[in-house]
């Protein structure tokens, strides 16, 4: 079975940089990534983007990019980038439900990820 | 504990950020070196900062919230001073430089950037809080804690700025000295002198606006610099403190200003701003004149000041420092006693100075111990001197001035310098002034003690001079009292019967003190003294302070002729004749009364007269028994001479009326019928000597110069104080009424003092008129006054008395000016006056922004 370490970085994750903040604890990390999952911006985007609230829309969008960045998760990062910059704008644009369907798809990684890393910790070797 | 020390030492840091993970995060990163609290918003941010206010060493703060967004967060705490030192950092993202700018300049002191960077975090607070802190340190210094306004050494560096930017303008500098401050303090309490000095803070800033700058200096000590554009009237000031007593619930403040004109640059800031502030004392005490300008008289007497204050180690170094002797006589026969010895400034230059001058400048900067020190040595040396010539052994008085009191070695200086000469301790007589007990009773007390124990003779200087009490002389072992000649001179013209003089010499009497009148300079002035008993006269009526030489002239060398000088007249004792024909009658009444009298005892009344034209004055009482054959006969010799004498007599006999009778009628005293008991005898002979009234008229007479108010009469503050220990629980519910009487300065348009003291009088009239006799009546302050009425039981009857007593003080001032309130609190005695005064402040002060009361 993967590490910790081992499965960070296949996910795509820069193992070093993200648990320096993190104080190299692991589990604080799992505590942070628990935490996110009950975080509820995602759905905040979700709702303010079918409502065509682009206010809201870039606080919420705003606000989790901050979160992710902050836990490491680059593509989802990434993902999440690609719509605040447009929304900082407040443009107009089609394209927000693509854009936020790409975070959906990548946040379920995430969860993915979650559930690995959770496993590997409750079952160290 | 530890734990508990770590918690109240660590600094707190404040986190604002709406995101659960991201504050989570900033606490774990923070959490090991800083207390961290934590707010979802702006709106919670701003509670934990009233409740923490400037203990909050940073705030971390994200701009994008909900509820209360950054920017107005931070724009709300940059406006308030409480808060607006904390600096704050901004947490952004990485992805937009107009936030970070715009977050800097809402007044961030920095940002740090998502995702975050924990050592880059940790360093960036270190180094703000540290920079806070110094800053806070230099501001702490630059700025008064209390006032806020600039501490004195920042003032003088932003005068001198200012001078040198602008050399071509002119400026004045004004400061002000609030007057008997500590008296403030006393009286209120330290926070009610810290307002008072934030009230006149406030004056400042408004008064002066953007046209200059203030600062504080030491305790009740402002300045300011403005530019020189107008006349300064009396009434500006004025204005100003009518200003500052109506905020400061009209406590009577007096402030005196002081205006140094900058016109060259060539004074230091530090000598404009002294020179001001002595311009500002130069007024101290002087009614009506609230400012001053420094100027070229103020300038000459600080010039010649300080040409003193140069020549003067210089001078005792060279001996420029005479001794004048100004012999004291017995009054009895003209001898000479002793004398006092002097200073004179023998400058070679200036010629002789006027001690007038010098001494009160030598007390001021401490060189009066020097001085004192060398005429002691002088002295004694002139003493040796007479021994080795042959002159008889008069004992010399010094001064021992105030300082000197409280110079630790006191005693061992003065023992040492009589040991040098090889005199005895009691030949050298210490004065000390009456205001030393003042200052520091037990001080003195202690100190005298010591050098009565050592020998020496104290004399009391300024005895009625200022505040006498008979407490002092209680307290103070001395042994000659000096009569002020101010004090004698006022006495002589009064009726010799009523004078206090008279009392004060039969208090003497009693405590086997010898009086010496000093500054006589009228022959009517000797006689009054002679006829009253006074032992001792020293003025220019027998001879103005002399060289020692010429003094020595008025001696003749004479080898031991035991002549009585000063201090042994006063342990002689005072005489008690008893003339009875029961030798064991006499012998009980001896040894009641030989503690106290020297008693004589006759067997007849014509020995009885002999014996008192012999003691001649210093009989203090007869007690002549009516059974002897010649008893009423010399009862009726001592009432003729008693004209002269005035001796009680207390005829003693059987208890018959018709005898009891004519005894007193043919003059006795008072009549002690026989047998009685010798306590009864000495009460009685207390009385006829009038020892009695020690709580009596004549010590009322004497007490009420402390007690009262000169100008109403009424008890000042002082006196209700002690008025008040006598109040008892039988007279409560008191009713504590205080009245301010405002805008008395402006009778006739004008502060005219002489208008303002009839007013005064008035409304002194007008508060006796309308309170019983049992109240106590005070005139507290300047224009304030205190009713205390007994027995007054609701607090409504109580207010509506003292409205009406304000209706009637109104009424008084003739509707010119005065408007009276007054602040009414029932009061059980049980609790401090200083706090029911602090009440009817309150009630006064609510009174008074109701604008209520009149």
């Amino acid at each position: 079975m993967q590490n910790f370490k081992e499965l960070f970085e296949a996910y795509g994750a820069d193992y070093q940089d993200t648990m320096s903040r993190f104080m190299g604890n692991e589990t604080m990390y799992l505590k942070f990534l628990k935490m996110l999952f009950q975080d509820d911006n995602l759905r905040k985007l979700g709702e303010a983007i079918d409502s065509g609230n682009l206010e809201a829309a870039f606080d919420a969008a705003h606000t989790l990019k901050g979160v992710v960045g902050n836990m490491g998760l680059t593509p989802l990062y990434k993902a999440v980038c690609d719509i605040v910059q447009p929304l900082r704008a407040r443009e107009e644009r089609e394209d927000y439900p693509l854009l936020y369907q790409a975070i959906q798809k990548e946040f379920l990684k995430v969860e993915e990820l979650g559930k690995k890393l959770n496993r590997g910790n409750q079952n160290p070797g | 504990m530890q734990r508990c020390e770590t918690m109240l030492s660590q600094k707190k840091i404040l986190v604002v950020e709406d995101n659960a993970i991201n504050r989570e995060m900033l606490r774990a990163i923070l959490s090991a070196e800083y207390e961290v609290l934590e707010a979802k918003n702006g709106k919670e941010a701003l509670e934990v900062l009233n409740e923490f206010g400037e203990n909050i060493s940073l705030i971390l703060l994200d701009i994008v919230m909900p509820v209360m967004d950054g920017y107005t967060f931070l724009s709300v705490v940059k406006e308030n001073s409480a808060y607006s030192a904390i600096p704050v950092i901004v947490t952004t993202q990485s992805d937009g430089e107009s936030d970070e700018v715009t977050a800097l300049s809402h007044g961030a002191a920095d940002f740090v950037a998502k995702p975050y960077k924990p050592q880059i975090i940790l360093h960036r607070v270190a180094s703000i809080i540290n920079l806070r802190e110094t800053a806070a340190m230099i501001n702490l210094i630059q700025y008064d804690r209390l006032t806020g306004l600039y501490s004195k050494e920042f003032f003088y560096q932003r005068v001198k700025e200012i001078l040198i930017r602008n050399p071509d303008r002119e400026y004045d500098i004004v400061c002000s000295d609030i007057e008997n401050f500590k008296l403030v303090n006393d009286a209120f309490g330290i926070p009610a002198g810290d307002r008072l000095l934030c009230d006149v803070a406030a004056l400042y800033k408004d008064r002066v606006g953007n046209r200059g700058i203030c600062g504080r200096f030491n305790a009740d000590q402002f300045a300011c610099l403005l530019e020189h554009r107008w006349t300064y009237t009396n009434d500006l000031f004025l204005e100003a403190l009518n200003q500052i007593n109506e905020l400061t619930n009209a406590r009577n403040v007096v402030m005196k200003w002081g205006i140094y004109r900058v016109k060259g640059r060539s004074a230091s800031v530090e000598q404009m701003c002294d020179r001001a502030l002595l311009a500002a004392q130069s007024i101290k005490g002087q009614y009506g004149k609230y400012f001053a300008e420094y100027n070229d008289e103020l300038r000459n007497k600080l010039l010649r000041e300080q040409a003193i204050t140069d020549e003067m180690e210089q001078a005792l170094e060279q001996g420029q420092f005479e001794i004048y002797l100004q012999p004291k006589y017995r009054i009895k026969d003209d001898s000479l006693a002793g004398a006092e010895a002097l200073v004179r400034w023998n400058h070679p230059k200036w010629g002789i100075q006027s001690p007038a001058e010098f001494i009160p400048l030598f007390e001021k900067n401490g060189f009066i111990t020097k001085l004192d020190q060398y005429v002691w040595d002088k002295t004694c040396r002139v003493l040796h001197e007479w021994e080795d010539k042959g002159y008889p052994e008069l004992s010399v008085s010094v001064n021992v001035s105030r300082a000197d009191i409280y110079h630790a070695d006191l005693v061992g200086i003065l023992v040492h310098t009589v040991k040098k000469y090889g005199l005895p301790p009691s030949r050298l007589h210490l004065e000390i002034t009456e205001s030393a007990y003042t200052e520091n009773p037990k001080q003195i007390i202690d100190t005298v003690n010591n050098l009565r124990e050592q020998g020496f003779v104290i004399e009391m200087d300024d005895f009625g001079s200022g505040y006498s009490s008979l407490n002092m002389l209680n307290d103070m072992p001395i042994d000659v009292l000096k009569l002020d000649m101010k004090f004698i001179q006022n006495e002589t013209a009064k009726p010799v019967n009523q004078g206090i003089l008279r009392f004060i010499m039969g208090l003497a009497r009693w405590m086997n003190l010898s009086v010496v009148a000093e500054g006589v300079e009228t022959g009517e002035q000797l006689e009054r003294l002679r006829e009253i008993g006074c032992d001792f006269v020293q003025g220019y009526f027998f001879a103005k302070p002399m060289p020692c030489a010429e003094f020595e002239s008025l001696m003749v060398p004479q080898g031991g002729l035991a002549r009585q000088s000063v201090s042994e007249m006063g342990r002689e004792k005072q005489v008690l004749l008893v003339a009875d024909e029961n030798e064991e009658y006499r012998e009980r009444v001896r040894k009641t009364f030989e503690a106290r009298y020297e008693v004589i005892e006759c067997s007849d009344g014509a020995e009885a007269l002999e014996k008192v034209a012999e003691c001649n004055r210093q009989v203090t009482a007869v007690i002549l028994s009516l059974e002897l054959s010649d008893g009423f006969s010399a009862l009726e010799a001592l009432r003729i001479e008693n004209c002269v004498w005035n001796i009680p007599v207390i005829g003693t006999g059987a208890a018959d009326p018709e005898v009891e009778e004519m005894a007193l009628e043919q003059g006795a005293a008072d009549y002690a019928a026989k047998p009685h008991t010798m306590k009864s005898l000495w009460k009685r002979v207390i009385r006829v000597t009038g020892f009695d009234c020690w709580i009596g008229e004549e010590e009322t007479l004497l007490e009420n110069e402390v007690y009262r108010d000169h100008l109403t009469s009424l008890l000042n503050r002082c006196g209700l104080e002690m008025a008040v220990k006598e109040l008892k629980k039988e007279d409560t519910p008191l009713a504590f009424c205080l009245f301010y009487v405002g805008n008395l300065k402006w009778v006739n348009g004008e502060s005219d003092c002489h208008s303002k003291n009839l007013l005064l009088k008035r409304i002194g009239e007008v508060l006796r008129r309308h309170t019983r006799k049992a109240d106590m009546v005070s005139r507290f302050g300047e224009d304030e006054f205190v009713v205390i009425m007994r027995q007054l039981g609701s607090e409504e009857t109580a207010v509506k008395k003292g409205e009406e007593i304000c209706r009637k003080i109104e009424l008084c001032a003739g509707g010119v000016s005065g408007k009276c309130i007054c602040g009414t609190e029932i009061w059980d005695v049980d609790e401090p006056m200083s706090e029911v005064v602090e009440r009817a402040y309150l009630a006064l002060y609510r009174a008074k922004s109701k604008n209520a009361g009149g």
